[in-house]
């Protein structure tokens, strides 16, 4: 594995090529873009089903079959965001939640005939003209003949909207994307959202899953949960450009969180989310709304929500679309 | 926790976690990254340069790490190119802290900075970073809060003008072998208009952008390089370098330069409109591009990268 880390400025070693010359990798990123595929506000399940078959031999040209076969293989997964807040009234949102990501090994020794995975890697999201952001998709991993659930991810949690929340009673407010019995975490007191109840959205009903023995993202090790999005209003009644949209990154710096702050981009009122999130995403050179924005730069971050004047209905974006690679040797 | 889902689906043991695979200096730290552009024409009139950070519980130790914003490019007369402004510095400094204090990070940005197109016909010797000229600090990205004291990192210096009209333009400066840095007419890479970073447990000082040919001779539009200054210790691992842009005549929409230079680097670009591409997290502090033009109108130079800020704490 090679590391091309700097010691002279601790954090700032910029990328590390994850196994460079050690495994062969496969990214893939769903139907990526804002494709509406399936949700779990809609019936498309099952349209972005995938199959990972064991590669039968690593070797290189004029191997014959079987004489260097995959000896390792590893997964990494990141499921969607979720999708930013959408409101209706004058005020604005909070980021959606970060999809919870995963690493696994898979076992190699299966018996011929089963030496593959399947994933349901739905990507996308769907926009409701609704208060409140969209859930993301759920990925899981079935057994090669599906019938067996292995791993399924919670949803990541959507953004939540607040009204006035750029007014002058609102200096240094901090908005968290979940409300008061969803997976808030609250750093300080100020968490604004819980009291907004008609502005919040119900966690999605856990039941879906195989086993609920493996539902839980309860590892720093190897399955890294959701972290929450949040916003922090301006003081001054500065308008919405003034609030600061902070986004949990899933870029695989950190077994903790990581987030990234950027300020309202000069927009005002009546913008949908996904302008929002697509100027937001500059940052990592994104493109437009429509052709994958930011690539993997983007992966599973929470979307960002709209900004609303009152009298009409704004969507906040769907989240950065999910990525899964595939290692092997 | 280990994870043995299914014979299928293995956990990974001790030794094999997918920190192993992590930057090994972030791994074990929160990271809160604050950025400032914003997408239309003046970052700083919608304070997009400001954020609060505040201490979350159980966190006892943060360090700040700090990139001023590249210098703004400098005009490019009817005839003539610009030399790339200077790198931002970059500071680092490490404080104990309390849950529930807040700090106050402003990031140097690299809007409001391009001043409208000089119709003079000399070297621009005065540096405008610290001198009230129209950059005037913007590009300065700071810290304020306990346990910090004048902890900042300035933006970079500014690029400079080079008319065709100016005295050896077609023979000592871009017909010979020598760089061109720009900020005097002996200026070199050691001298004095470098960005300076002050309060911090160390750093490093922005860089200059020069000028070179191309071998070409000067009756060629097609002769000029540019260096750009690449930041400091942000990006690919490194810290510092030049990086080349070339232009031909009438090369001088800033946007385009700029947006070039970022695909010359392998950071992609905005296929967006001409003011809200590339504003690229890895390139912060970053001097600007340049242009060539061959008569006609004057131009704005080559945009520049905003600062940008990171805290790692735990």
């Amino acid at each position: 594995m090679a590391k091309n880390l700097t010691t002279f400025a601790p954090g700032m070693s910029g990328s590390v090529k994850i196994g460079q010359n050690d495994y062969y990798n496969e990214i893939v990123v769903p139907a990526s873009g804002c494709t509406n595929r399936c949700g779990p506000r809609n019936g498309d399940q099952g349209v972005a089903n995938h199959v990972f078959k064991f590669p039968e031999n690593t070797g290189y040209f004029g191997a014959t079959a079987d004489a260097d076969p995959v000896s390792e293989i590893k997964l990494w997964m990141v499921n969607p965001g979720s999708g930013g807040a959408g409101g209706n009234c004058c005020g604005w949102g909070a980021p959606g939640s970060s999809g919870a990501k995963a690493v696994f090994d898979i076992n190699t020794n299966m018996p011929d005939g089963q030496k593959c995975i399947r994933m349901c890697v739905a990507n996308g999201g769907c926009c409701v003209a609704d208060l409140g952001g969209q859930q993301s998709c759920r990925w899981r991993i079935m057994s090669y003949d599906e019938n067996r659930c292995m791993f399924l991810f919670t949803t990541a949690t959507c953004g939540c909207w607040e009204c006035n929340f750029y007014s002058s009673s609102k200096c240094n407010e901090v908005c968290y994307m979940g409300g008061g019995s969803g997976p808030v975490r609250c750093w300080d007191s100020k968490d604004t959202c819980s009291s907004s109840s008609a502005y919040w959205c119900n966690p999605e009903v856990v039941g879906q899953a195989a086993d609920p023995q493996y539902v839980n993202p309860d590892s720093d090790v190897n399955v890294f949960k959701q972290q929450v999005g949040y916003a922090v209003a301006g003081c001054c009644f500065d308008n919405a450009r003034n609030v600061t949209q902070v986004w949990a990154l899933n870029q695989w710096c950190t077994t903790k969180a990581h987030h990234m702050g950027v300020k309202g981009l000069g927009y005002d009122c009546n913008n949908t989310g996904q302008t929002q999130f697509c100027g937001a995403f500059k940052a990592f050179g994104g493109t437009n709304p429509g052709f994958g924005r930011s690539g993997i730069c983007e992966a599973g971050a929470g979307g960002m929500a709209a900004i609303a004047g009152g009298g009409n209905c704004y969507c906040g974006s769907s989240g950065g679309a999910g990525v899964y690679m595939v290692w092997y040797k | 926790m280990a994870k043995n889902l299914t014979t299928f689906v293995k956990s990974i043991s001790v030794g094999g976690s997918a920190s192993e695979f992590m930057p090994a200096d972030t791994r074990d730290f929160h990271i809160y990254d604050a950025t400032s552009f914003a997408l239309n024409n003046c970052a700083c009139d919608y304070g997009n340069q400001t954020h609060n950070w505040c201490v979350p519980p159980g966190i006892s130790t943060a360090t700040f790490h700090i990139w001023g914003a590249g210098g703004p490019g400098a005009a490019i007369h009817a005839c003539g190119t610009a030399v790339p402004s200077g790198s931002g510095a970059y500071a680092y400094k490490t404080v104990s802290v309390t849950p529930g204090d807040c700090y106050n990070l402003v990031v140097g940005h690299m809007w409001c900075c391009c001043a409208e197109p000089g119709t003079g016909a000399t070297w621009q010797t005065t540096p405008v970073q610290n001198t009230g000229g129209s950059w005037n600090g913007y590009g300065k990205s700071y810290v304020t809060g306990t346990g910090l004291t004048n902890f900042c990192a300035e933006g970079g210096f500014s690029g400079n003008s080079v008319s065709c009209t100016e005295t050896g333009y077609a023979t000592t400066m871009f017909d010979s072998a020598t760089a061109h840095y720009g900020l005097s007419p002996n200026d070199s890479a050691g001298g004095p208009f470098r960005a300076c970073y002050y309060g911090a447990d160390g750093g490093l000082r922005g860089r200059k952008g020069y000028l070179s040919h191309n071998g070409l001779g000067v009756s060629s539009h097609c002769n000029f390089r540019a260096w750009v200054a690449l930041p400091n210790c942000s990006v690919w691992g490194k810290c510092g370098g030049h990086a080349m842009l070339a232009a031909c005549c009438n090369a001088q929409q800033p946007h385009d330069n700029w947006r070039i230079l970022m695909a010359n680097l392998n950071q992609g670009y905005c296929a967006g409109d001409n003011v809200t591409q590339a504003q690229n997290w890895d390139t912060a502090g970053m001097g600007s591009g340049f242009g060539v033009s061959c008569g006609g109108n004057c131009h704005c130079a080559s945009r520049a990268a905003s600062g940008k800020i990171r805290v790692l704490f735990r």
